[in-house]
């Protein structure tokens, strides 16, 4: 293990959590959905079930994810990692398996919707503008409406899609509420995990964070704009489990 | 079955595996455990107790079978299976240490000298009574299947004659002969068959479609078997449909896909395929299959595919094996777009919302029809606020409207403005189909009734005239009767229309309406005719109705109507009619000589009251005619018996009503000079005074 708390994968981890398959097929209904067809649900179901077996192995002591080394693999890193910790952190708070598993698919299409965001503002080096963030929080939507127009039985993803940048309370975030609720239980566990990872992965405006700081900013988060609780369960898991970080692509080739 | 016990089941298994997965005193296996005893108490308060059983591969909750199979279930029903457990009970008054040693034990892996715990007060595990039996019984059934499935591909061949060796049906009464056998009739043993040959043979037979599809559901039939048999019954059947499908090859298994005709069945027999084969070989015919019937199969989940059928045979996993079948079942579903029970999907948002609790393993969920009411409520929100309706929001729009809640979407709607998803959700919420659950269902909601029959407009007139037809409740009718008023002359067609339609009830509230709605002053021609016909109604209630309406027309219906009702033999139609008439003659003058002979043939014929009569007098104060003047004088007087001077009648109220007619009309008539001579004698007399008992009887009807 690291200085930074990451440990890198010996022989048996990279057995137990070779990623590669899930990482090929998330990136391939991305281009699906880019090119405008429907998104394939076998695959998300599968990607999930085979994550899910992938956390079982590792007994809750190890957390296998990604880092991703350019702007292009975020998309696909992020939506592993968001799943993966998502179905952690819902395995923590009791869930059962197949809720679990039904957090774990809304958490792998949480941003489908930035599929419909134009990619250079998606990639471009430094901050980005007002007016880009604003394109950009729109993801939300177009996420939403994307699953809710895929058919029957994506509500769950279709929720979470929408939801998970509103506050916990409901008070903040976006995209603003015409009828103000509160997120969905669901949508606050990946809210919690979508933030972590984006700290910890590389984006155009910042490097990754150290896994203490990311941490430490959660906490701070906690009650404000994310779930206490969900943010103490976090904390806790990350306490009790080793990240297994493995370079986006390095198993796949 | 109740949602407690499903909760039960669900956390029992949960909790099994995460005792299997963490050490004993982890938090979230403490957690799982009192979670799962807090449940089971909830269960056992109306209950002594509760056994979850097995039947093969089965569960059973108090001997009823388990109607949702979920990944929960099945794992569960494996490792009861696994430790050779055949029920557990818990009983009322458990406590956390009974569960946890239950628990414990059913979470270790067996090996051979783990003896049953000693059943103590709490739960009780019981082994199968007779396992070794219970196994034979099982290998036997298969071979029997195996048995009666090669017989049916030698019938296929043509092979049925050509024996190794002896029949293994032959034992069987000459009274089946050939007769199709079912299964349970089938003696086991070996198949009696060179199934070599049959294969070659079949091989090149596969072309020929009813081949092709007898040999379809000859393997359909021997996997129906294998999905409800033992583990070691199910990998015997798994071996025979192995080497059979490695004998045929891949161009033969597309023959046999594509021989089934319906969409559903193809992916029935590839779903049975998976399942009865070894994860690794299954995935082998997954593909081949998939493209024989032109699916699209991606490169990618081909491979997450691969990756979970190759971890269970490494580690004999059931649970894995599990994921396995299950992403094979969703890759073999998502060939067609059908979906078997659109509710879950709400469900499925209730119940993990109903997971939030105060920390972790201290449950306080939120549980119920609120929950799922308050998940439906956020997916129509969600749709409005994207604009974007979907089916799932169609299931939650469902979803509130059963649970009365037409008010709050029909605000919603309202504050979305004029968008695509208000405009469709407004089309469900008011759809003929809500319209009617809502109005129709006792007891009616009054304030949920009110706001949809606000955004109603005139286009479901129709509905709501239906409604005002079946609806029990008289305020229902009240409700939508208001409404239908407020649209106004617009509806005049769909009132007319359905005139002739429905109880009388119906027929009386729509003239009512027309009434109301000032619509008989366009109602002339055959409306009009409709309406008089209505005239003659055996409902008394319809002529007063379809009175009022007409006396509202022209003159000439009027007066038609009138007439008509003058005749009817219901006094209070004659009042109506008389009343009408009246007010009429007071505003106008004169009335119509052909109506004023019927009203005094009316009085003359004495077939109505006195007060009637009298009534229909006073219709005539403006009426002056010599006729009516005598007739009137001839009412009012009578001649003495001996001196046959002139008297005045009996002082009863038509005479009364007579009387006053004259005084108005005739004071100064010579005619009438004699009477009113004498009457004057009577002017103090209180007798003839008028009263107005007509007029208040009149009005009371």
């Amino acid at each position: 293990m690291t200085d930074d708390g990451i440990a890198y994968p010996d022989a048996d981890g990279v057995a137990h959590s070779n990623l590669g398959a899930e990482v090929q097929a998330v990136d391939h209904i991305h281009r699906e959905v880019l090119s405008g067809r429907s998104i394939p649900m076998a695959e998300v179901h599968g990607i999930v079930r085979a994550l899910a077996v992938t956390i079982r192995r590792q007994q809750g002591v190890r957390l296998p994810l990604l880092d991703i080394r350019s702007f292009d693999e975020y998309a696909t890193s992020h939506a592993c990692n968001v799943a993966m910790l998502s179905m952690a952190l819902s395995d923590q708070m009791g869930l059962s398996d197949a809720d679990t598993r039904a957090i774990g698919t809304a958490a792998l299409l949480h941003d489908i919707g930035m599929t419909k965001m134009p990619s250079e503002v998606l990639t471009r080096p430094g901050a980005i503008t007002p007016a880009e963030r604003l394109l950009i929080e729109t993801h939300t939507v177009e996420g939403a409406r994307l699953l809710t127009a895929s058919g029957l039985g994506n509500s769950l993803a279709a929720t979470v899609a929408y939801e998970h940048h509103i506050w916990f309370n409901g008070t903040g975030g976006y995209p603003r509420l015409m009828y103000p609720r509160e997120p969905h239980f669901a949508s606050r566990i990946v809210h919690v995990c979508g933030i972590y990872d984006a700290l910890r992965s590389m984006r155009p405006y910042h490097e990754p964070w150290p896994r203490d700081e990311a941490l430490a900013l959660l906490k701070s988060f906690s009650g404000l704009q994310l779930d206490p609780q969900l943010t103490d369960a976090f904390l806790s898991m990350a306490d009790n489990a080793t990240e297994i970080r493995q370079p986006f692509g390095a198993q796949t080739a | 079955m109740d949602v407690a016990i499903q909760q039960l089941v669900v956390r029992f298994a949960s909790t099994l595996n995460r005792r299997r997965r963490y050490s004993s005193n982890h938090p979230i296996v403490v957690a799982a455990e009192e979670q799962l005893l807090d449940t089971a108490v909830e269960v056992l308060r109306e209950r002594s107790a509760i056994t979850i059983s097995i039947a093969r591969r089965a569960l059973l909750i108090d001997g009823t079978p388990w109607e949702m199979p979920t990944a929960d279930s099945r794992e569960l029903t494996a490792r009861l299976q696994r430790r050779g457990v055949s029920a557990i009970t818990l009983e009322s008054g458990i406590n956390l240490v009974e569960l946890r040693d239950a628990l414990s034990w059913l979470g270790e892996e067996p090996d051979g000298s783990s003896r049953i715990p000693a059943n103590q007060s709490g739960v009780l595990i019981a082994r199968p009574l007779y396992v070794p039996l219970v196994d034979e019984e099982s290998i036997r059934d298969a071979q029997t299947a195996i048995a009666f499935f090669w017989r049916s591909l030698a019938d296929v061949t043509g092979k049925q004659d050509e024996r190794t060796g002896p029949d293994p049906f032959a034992e069987l009464s000459s009274e089946y002969a050939g007769l199709p056998l079912i299964m349970e009739e089938a003696p086991a043993g070996a198949t009696g068959f060179d199934t070599g040959a049959i294969l070659d043979t079949l091989r090149g037979a596969l072309d020929d479609s009813t081949v092709a599809q007898r040999t379809a559901s000859a393997l359909m039939e021997l996997t129906s078997h294998g999905a409800t048999t033992t583990d070691d019954a199910r990998s015997l059947i798994g071996d025979q449909v192995r080497a059979l499908l490695e004998k045929l090859g891949r161009a033969s298994l597309a023959s046999l896909v594509t021989s089934l005709v319906e969409t559903n069945e193809q992916q029935r027999f590839v779903m049975q395929l998976v399942d009865m084969l070894p994860s690794a070989d299954a995935m082998t015919w997954l593909e081949p299959a998939a493209q024989a019937l032109d699916q699209n199969v991606s490169r990618e989940m081909m491979a997450v595919l691969s990756k979970l059928a190759t971890v269970p045979d490494a580690t004999h996993d059931l649970v894995t094996d599990g994921m396995f079948r299950d992403a094979a079942r969703d890759f073999v579903q998502s060939w067609t777009v059908a979906d078997p029970d659109p509710a879950q999907h709400v469900e499925l948002l209730a119940r993990i919302a109903g997971c939030e609790r105060v920390a972790p393993g201290q449950a306080a969920p939120r549980t119920g029809t609120r929950t799922a009411s308050i998940e439906s409520s956020r997916l129509v929100q969600m749709s409005l606020e994207s604009d974007e309706v979907g089916a799932d929001t169609m299931a939650a729009v469902d979803s509130l409207l059963s649970a009365g809640q037409v008010q709050s979407l029909l605000q919603w709607i309202t504050t979305a403005g004029d968008t695509v998803a208000a405009r469709a959700l407004r089309a469900i919420a008011t759809s003929e189909q809500v319209v009617r659950q809502l109005l129709l269902t006792e007891p009616v909601d009054r304030l949920e009734a009110r706001a949809l029959l606000e955004v109603l407009d005139v286009s479901a007139a129709d509905t709501l005239i239906d409604i005002l037809a079946d609806a029990g409740s008289k305020g229902t009718r009240l409700l939508v009767r208001q409404r239908l008023a407020e649209f106004g002359e617009a509806i005049t067609p769909q009132l007319l229309a359905r005139l002739d339609e429905g109880p009388w009830y119906l027929t009386r509230n729509l003239l009512s309406l027309l009434h109301d709605t000032a619509a008989q002053r366009r109602g002339e021609g055959a409306a009009a005719d409709a309406i008089v016909a209505l005239l003659g109604h055996q409902q008394v209630q319809v002529r007063l109705e379809a009175l009022r309406v007409l006396v509202g027309m022209g003159h000439e219906r009027r007066t038609a109507a009138l007439s008509r009702a003058l005749r009817d033999d219901n006094e209070r139609v004659v009042v109506v009619a008389l009343q009408d008439l009246g007010d009429s003659a007071s505003e106008h003058g004169q009335l119509p000589p052909a109506i004023v002979a019927q009203i005094m043939a009316l009085v003359d014929t004495g077939a109505q009251s006195e007060p009637v009569r009298a009534r229909a007098i006073r219709t005539l104060a403006s009426t002056r005619s010599d006729v009516v003047r005598d007739w009137l004088i001839g009412i009012v007087s009578r001649k003495t018996t001996l001196m046959r001077r002139l008297a005045l009648a009996e002082p009863t109220p038509p005479a009364v009503s007579a009387l006053h007619v004259l005084t108005k009309l005739y004071a100064n008539d010579p005619v009438a000079a004699k009477v009113m001579e004498v009457a004057r004698s009577v002017r103090q007399d209180a007798r003839w005074q008028v009263r107005d008992s007509s007029s208040s009887m009149e009005r009371t009807t």
